[in-house]
């Protein structure tokens, strides 16, 4: 007799179903990673519960090359009179001017990280860097160290300074950055010069920051000010809650697979006995 | 023995779905974090220009004097004169410029008059007039920047002739605000007329010690704080 069965069993749909089901759910993560990963050819950023690093000012989050605001287009008195005023709404320098930049490094993730931090400034004179410049810089950590050894140094005698700091799972660490042109004391012949050639050259100023992270050798290393509350931002997607139904899916898959071979190899069997009897 | 179509779809679904989880392992492989940002302004546009003249205000010789052409007036020793018929510039500050920072701008000039006192009176009764009679000041030059003009003759004194020339010219230091023009201009001039009182001009050129006029010009713009 052939009791051979004809059309889907229903195990067998019920496995065809859960692997779409489980294609379906892997592209959906994939499509919503490639979305919310702001990333380059050459970096990106980490955006799991494993590692999330992020640097930023109390306005911007950076990303790959960030324009923030470390210099203003004019200057006031603590009286509220201008003391200075660009006339093209450029960002402007003078004489008497100061300023300070702060900015964070966040580690919101499981692991410590290894963070290196690269501050370069020069003035220019159509592109060309002068090397006289009347400006002072002073990079201090959230240790209150100062990475500029000395506090205060001119910009000829480091264009280029950096700190590497630890930060633990879920800490962050801060960095300020203070710039200034002294008013009195300083060189009045330099600082005319600068003046007058400015009116007819591109004379500026340029500050870049460059902060990078890597996952530390010891996960549980210390270092920065601890985070009271995680929070994943900018609508992060944790994967934990897609990983485990993955992998359920999979194993149910597995088991209907396994059962309905076995159920196959029992219907060819019964066909064979029969096909025997009958000859 | 029929083929399990339905098998082999499934294990070519599970094969995809495999594949899928390695790609998306592969994503979380690196970790790596760089942020960079930075922050430029260009230096504040000065271009100030103050010019001051004055060297020339006097000369030690006058090929033409006013009112008499022809008239030559020579020093007789190399140094700057002045005689009635003369004239010139006492000198001048011309400043221009638009600066991106608030300015403190002061001009300021400096006369000296030295020996302008005549005595031509016999005020104290000895039948002579010398050094015991009174003197009275007597300065014949007339200044002017154009709009107002001072004569000396109309001043009793030195200082207060001093007072009322540079009072033409000095100000208090102005400040400007940032991105306004400071284009200011202020040229002073001096004239001795020849037909003025003779016997008064004839007494200062008798004088055993010629009196002497000096201007000394200062301007300048300086950023505020």
């Amino acid at each position: 007799m052939n009791n051979k069965k004809n059309g889907l069993s229903l195990i067998s749909v019920a496995i065809v179903a859960l692997c779409v089901l489980l294609l379906l759910s892997m592209g959906y993560l994939v499509v919503r990673l490639a979305v919310s990963l702001p990333h380059t050819d050459d970096t990106f950023v980490i955006k799991d519960e494993f590692d999330t690093v992020e640097v930023a000012d109390d306005k911007v989050i950076w990303s790959e090359n960030s324009d923030v605001t470390i210099f203003k287009t004019s200057d006031v008195t603590e009286n509220g009179d201008v003391v200075v005023e660009s006339n093209n709404g450029n960002k402007i320098i003078a004489p008497g001017m100061e300023g300070n930049y702060r900015f964070e490094i966040k580690n919101l993730g499981k692991f410590a990280v290894d963070t290196t931090t690269v501050v370069s400034a020069k003035l220019t004179i159509n592109d060309e860097v002068f090397e006289n410049a009347p400006i002072e810089v002073r990079f201090t950590n959230y240790k209150g160290e100062s990475v500029t050894e000395g506090g205060w140094i001119n910009v000829n005698e480091l264009t280029e300074f950096y700190d590497e700091l630890t930060i633990a799972k879920r800490s962050y660490v801060y960095f300020n950055l203070d710039w200034r042109w002294v008013y009195e004391g300083s060189n009045d012949e330099l600082d005319t010069l600068l003046g007058n050639l400015s009116v007819d050259n591109d004379v500026k100023f340029t500050v870049s920051i460059v902060a990078a992270a890597t996952r530390s050798g010891d996960k549980n290393a210390t270092g920065g000010i601890p985070i009271g509350e995680v929070s994943l931002e900018n609508g992060l997607l944790d994967i934990t809650p897609f990983i485990v139904f993955n992998v359920i899916i999979v194993l149910i898959i597995v088991t209907l697979s396994i059962r309905e071979y076995h159920n196959r190899k029992k219907e060819i069997s019964k066909y064979r006995i029969v096909e025997n009897k009958n000859k | 023995m029929k083929k399990n179509v339905m098998m082999r779809l499934s294990a070519l679904l599970l094969v995809a779905v495999l594949l899928t989880t390695c790609v998306i392992s592969g994503t979380f492989a690196k970790y790596v974090t760089t942020g960079a940002a930075g922050d430029e302004a260009r230096v504040a546009k000065w271009g100030v220009t103050v010019t001051v003249t004055g060297d020339e205000a006097f000369g030690t010789k006058y090929d033409d004097a006013i009112e008499a052409e022809g008239t030559k007036v020579i020093s007789a020793n190399g140094d700057n004169v002045l005689a009635p018929g003369t004239n010139g510039t006492l000198g001048s500050v011309t400043i221009s410029g638009a600066p991106e920072v608030r300015v403190s701008v002061a001009v300021d000039l400096t006369i000296t008059l030295t020996g302008w006192e005549i005595r031509l009176n016999d005020t104290d009764g000895d039948d002579d007039i010398d050094e015991d009679d009174d003197a009275e000041f007597y300065c014949p030059l007339v200044i002017s920047d154009g709009t107002t003009t001072l004569n000396g003759t109309d001043y009793d004194s030195a200082a207060a002739f001093k007072a009322a020339i540079e009072t033409l010219v000095d100000s208090a230091a102005a400040e400007v605000a940032a991105n306004i023009s400071l284009a200011r201009s202020v040229t002073l001039t001096w004239a001795w007329s020849f037909t003025g009182n003779d016997v008064k001009d004839t007494a200062l050129g008798d004088l055993t010690t010629a009196p002497t006029i000096a201007a000394a010009w200062t301007a300048s713009v300086t950023q505020v704080d």
